[in-house]
């Protein structure tokens, strides 16, 4: 990650799953980061991403991070 | 009261923002790491938890302090 347009998508996602999981951002960022969905999915595809709604994020990450095998 | 937490939590997330990118420019580091090492310190858990209102704090002291008092995230 390079540019904080990134960091700030970022963080918007560890908040925005925070609040639908009722879990802290740094539970959430521990998540994403050991299941590579931060490097690997959010990061890279920041172009894509930032241009859909956070309903639409929330629900796609959360049944991403469901098909690693994370009970959500 | 609603406006109340979704402000909160704006205010965090700038804060977190400002904290990382300062961060990765006083230690010369990738905006990626700092983001690493900011997560995996105490003072990401106290902002989260609003620990003795930690979170009012300016972002360059509360980097300044994560550098003095948790210098063992910089390891490697």
């Amino acid at each position: 990650m390079s540019e904080k347009k990134e960091l700030q998508f970022s963080i918007f996602i560890l908040y925005s799953l925070a609040d639908a999981w009722n879990m802290t951002p740094v539970s959430v960022y521990k998540i994403l980061n050991t299941t590579g969905i931060l490097d690997d999915y959010v990061i890279p595809c920041y172009d894509t991403l930032h241009t859909l709604g956070k309903e639409y994020l929330v629900e796609d990450i959360t049944e991403f991070v469901r098909e690693k095998g994370v009970r959500i | 009261m609603t406006n109340k937490i979704a402000l909160d939590s704006i205010y965090k997330q700038n804060l977190e923002q400002d904290i990382i990118s300062f961060l990765a420019k006083k230690k010369n580091i990738d905006i990626r790491k700092a983001m690493d090492v900011y997560y995996n310190s105490k003072l990401s858990k106290q902002i989260s938890n609003n620990e003795c209102g930690i979170e009012n704090l300016d972002a360059k002291y509360l980097v300044e302090d994560l550098m003095e008092n948790e210098s063992e995230l910089f390891i490697n």
